[in-house]
């Protein structure tokens, strides 16, 4: 197994909840979502964040609707559904947990080494 | 000078050289394979076209044709469904590239079909596809039993138009997989689009459908 796809498998882990956190802030445009989560470095290629948005929208998480663009066709902006919040405040306490768990064991690792 | 094409790429139109609009394409039916023929899929293949086509318009500044260097750009952006993968699951193909070689890529291979052989055709493709249907290399055994059957006193010439009616064309290169029931991943519909086996056949075909047409008005 390569390294790089280790952390792909852990950033995939989480971004479902980073983009639940990313549109609870504000109603967005794919693109600005996908600028938020690249500076982040949370995503590689953009591709794979449009399956999981539409996978999202389907499950009732987010919503959408279009909005007229100065150019260019419509665009949609895409935001969180009440369910979208109940999933991202249990994701997010599920990570918090997670988070410690992995932190504690590897602190206490290198004590022990020292 | 090289042609122009103009395409519509998620509701905004573009000027394209035709090498990169072949590009583009090649691209776009490899996402059309991979996401599979649903609802949801159109749903998302829409998105991503409409982001290709600003960024390519990012990429052209003031140019008013996009080339070969802003079709790459905008790919290398969007990235291929290989990478995709890493990352997301989309239910019908992406399991079948995770587990390289378990017995789950067993139940990915999809069941053979009966369709018309385009690329290997004498007539229509009835008989190729016939042998490609039950794994026969050579479609000339099926052919014979027609000729024999039509000699013999049977109904072969009424039996080959009822088939070359009732059986559909292998267009895709999804379906060309499917007759010849070798399984449907990334690695062979790559190796089918690169090939350009798509373009290739199907222009063969338009143009032997047209002598075909000709021939036939006795």
């Amino acid at each position: 197994m390569k390294v790089e796809n280790i952390k792909a498998q852990m950033r995939k882990g989480v971004l479902e909840l980073c983009v639940l956190g990313i549109l609870s802030e504000k109603t967005m445009y794919p693109s600005d979502i996908i600028q938020n989560l690249k500076t982040r470095q949370l995503i590689v290629v953009e591709g794979t964040l449009y399956p999981l948005l539409n996978r999202l929208k389907r499950d009732g998480y987010l919503s959408y609707h279009w909005k007229e663009s100065t150019s260019g066709p419509p665009r949609k902006y895409y935001a969180i559904t009440e369910k979208g919040q109940e999933l991202k405040s249990e994701l997010k306490k599920a990570w918090e947990k997670l988070s410690q768990a992995v932190n504690f064991q590897n602190t206490k690792k290198t004590t022990e080494n020292e | 000078m090289n042609k122009i094409e103009y395409i519509n790429l998620g509701g905004i139109p573009l000027a394209v050289d035709v090498d990169a609009a072949h590009h583009l394409q090649n691209y776009l039916l490899g996402l059309d394979n991979y996401f599979g023929k649903s609802e949801h899929a159109n749903e998302i293949i829409d998105d991503i076209e409409l982001r290709l086509a600003e960024l390519m318009e990012e990429s052209m500044g003031s140019r008013k044709v996009a080339n070969m260097k802003d079709v790459k750009y905008a790919i290398n952006i969007m990235g291929s469904p290989e990478q995709f993968d890493n990352l997301e699951d989309t239910e019908e193909f992406a399991e079948s590239v995770d587990h390289d070689f378990s017995e789950e890529r067993e139940s990915y291979q999809y069941k053979r079909k009966l369709y018309r052989n385009p690329d290997e055709k004498f007539i229509a493709g009835v008989c190729s596809g016939i042998s490609a249907y039950f794994g026969i290399n050579d479609p000339i055994w099926i052919r014979l039993a027609i000729v024999v059957f039509t000699i013999t006193g049977g109904a072969g010439i009424l039996l080959y138009i009822i088939l070359w009616i009732v059986m559909p064309e292998a267009r895709t290169s999804i379906d060309k997989l499917r007759m010849k029931g070798e399984p449907i991943d990334l690695q062979n519909i790559e190796r089918m689009v690169e090939d350009g086996f798509d373009q290739i056949s199907d222009l063969a075909d338009r143009v032997s459908e047209k002598f075909t047409k000709k021939k036939k008005k006795w």
